[in-house]
């Protein structure tokens, strides 16, 4: 910011466009704050699609059902195109897929916390589709409008190809809950173990959230992560509660005057510790990431020797 | 080597710039894109460009006249050899060279980014655009995209079923299969999915 007069008609204009509704396009003049902001927020996004395929993956051989195995397939190599998706946004803004992978695989680059969590066993499945899945596109769904065309564009693929995750996983979970006392056992067992991790996917309060502001004002999150996290309450506590299911917190309960469902207090500190790598399963998917980079390296190498010999 | 795709939905709409892919070479880079872009059962036709041969232009026209290339201008490609760049993208020189255009004529919300208009004969791909806008008139161009049609490469069109035509099988990736829809036969079911499945922005939840 050093060349004021020269920054801030620029700004005005770009701030203009965005009001305009207007999609900043690559190539355009952007703030540098703008610029970083979307680097860190798209490149966390790419890297949680990637280790997301973790959780999931290792049940593809676990299936109980040739379906549920197709399924699980389609949903595990989605995630792996929605990756490749942000991975391209994200480039189109000067960082390089190889610096961003660097990061991850040095266990430099963040993700979300959902996935440090353990898969215990084949009801998770269906609850991660429908909580966890639920919860990202209600998220992508903001994210779709996005004032940086490529994320914007990325969200809009996403979010049509995310709503079947989310219902299979669903029907599966319904199927559970209406199943024999062991397999709706299994289900409550799921949500006890998933439900606090999922409130904590949109993020802190708006209050704690230092970079909401700004990401307001550029038109980056049109929405609060608070406001976020309300609607994906409103949406699932009913469904949860018509199939059986008991939700984990005390405190849950509607308030009739706002029309919307209240949940205690969520354990932030819990979620503190996850981020900087104290989760249960931190280390593992890290390991699992770096593992299956080094494992596809002859791949790489083959291609590059295929194609250089043409 | 970075790639842009180009996809098309259907043979009388255009290829429309859907993301790019990482690939050696521009056979695999189709490989990577049918992949990454067609898993969904509405792609026809598929096209791959080196991210080199293309020339951009962005919202400020001063940008485009000294930076030349304006995509991903900064920071990286300035790092890298701007007269290497140049004299790529002008190696046409001497006699013209078809250009192939694509444009951004809308900002609604979208899945797509430029969609191709057609060719244009010019020297340099700035002249290229210069071309293009007169003979593609449209209220507003927000973005415009050349490569030498000759960088452009495509899935042949007797693969294309091979290539696309699984996707439609795989019924359970779309959402109408589950739910209200899993007590429906097959058929209808299939019916239902190839209608909600053509690439528009999708309801909003
Ligand atoms: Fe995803
Ligand atoms: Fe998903």
């Amino acid at each position: 910011m050093t060349q004021a007069t020269d920054i801030t008609p620029k700004l005005a204009e770009f701030e203009a466009r965005i009001g305009r509704g207007e999609k900043i396009e690559p190539g355009d003049w952007m703030p540098d704050d703008y610029r970083k902001q979307l680097i860190r927020m798209i490149s966390q996004h790419a890297h949680s699609e990637i280790v997301g395929m973790l959780p999931e993956g290792n049940y593809i051989t676990r299936a109980p059902s040739l379906r549920r195995k197709m399924v699980l397939i389609a949903k595990v190599q989605d995630e792996g195109g929605h990756g490749q998706y942000l991975y391209h946004a994200a480039e189109t803004l000067g960082i390089s897929r190889d610096e961003m992978e660097q990061a991850l695989l040095a266990g430099k680059a963040k993700y979300s916390s959902i996935f440090n969590y353990p898969t215990l066993n084949w009801a998770d499945i269906g609850m991660i589709g429908w909580l966890v899945d639920g919860a990202a596109i209600k998220n992508q769904t903001m994210l779709a409008h996005c004032s940086y065309g490529p994320y914007s564009r990325a969200m809009v693929r996403i979010c049509a190809e995310e709503t079947f995750h989310q219902r299979q996983g669903k029907e599966m979970i319904v199927k559970y809950a209406q199943g024999t006392p062991n397999q709706r056992q299994m289900a409550q067992d799921a949500l006890n173990r998933w439900w606090w991790p999922v409130l904590m996917m949109f993020g802190p309060h708006d209050s704690d959230s230092p970079n909401s502001e700004v990401l307001r004002r550029w038109g980056v999150k049109t929405q609060s992560n608070d406001t976020v996290r309300q609607l994906f309450l409103d949406e699932v506590v009913p469904e949860l509660m018509a199939i059986g299911l008991q939700i984990p917190d005390p405190q849950l309960h509607f308030d009739a005057e706002n029309k919307h469902w209240k949940h205690g207090p969520i354990d932030w500190a819990h979620f503190w510790q996850v981020v900087k790598g104290n989760g249960p399963m931190n280390k593992e998917r890290l390991a699992a990431r770096n593992q299956a980079h080094d494992n596809g390296a002859w791949v790489r190498d083959a291609v590059t020797a295929y194609a250089s010999r043409k | 080597m970075r790639y842009e795709i180009f996809k098309q939905d259907a043979p009388n709409q255009p290829h429309s710039n859907v993301g790019s892919v990482h690939a050696p070479d521009a056979e695999m880079a189709l490989m990577h894109a049918r992949d990454v872009y067609g898993r969904r059962p509405n792609a026809v036709s598929m096209w791959v460009v080196p991210e080199s041969e293309i020339y951009a232009t962005s919202h400020e026209p001063e940008a485009m006249s000294h930076e030349g290339r304006t995509k991903n201008q900064e920071p990286r490609t300035k790092s890298q050899e701007p007269e290497a760049h140049g004299s790529k993208l002008t190696a046409h020189g001497s006699s013209p060279t078809s250009y192939a255009v694509f444009r951004k004529t809308s900002q609604r919300r979208s899945m797509t980014y430029v969609a191709y208009a057609g060719t244009v004969e010019a020297n340099t791909p700035k002249d290229a655009v210069t071309a293009a806008m007169h003979k593609f008139p449209s209220p507003a161009t927000f973005v415009w995209w050349v490569c030498p049609e000759a960088a452009i490469s495509k899935t042949e069109a007797e693969a294309a079923p091979s290539w696309f035509e699984p996707a439609k099988d795989k019924v359970y990736r779309q959402q109408a299969y589950y739910g209200d829809a899993t007590r429906k036969n097959r058929r209808q079911r299939t019916k239902l999915v190839n209608k909600l499945s053509s690439d528009e922005t999708p309801d909003e939840a």
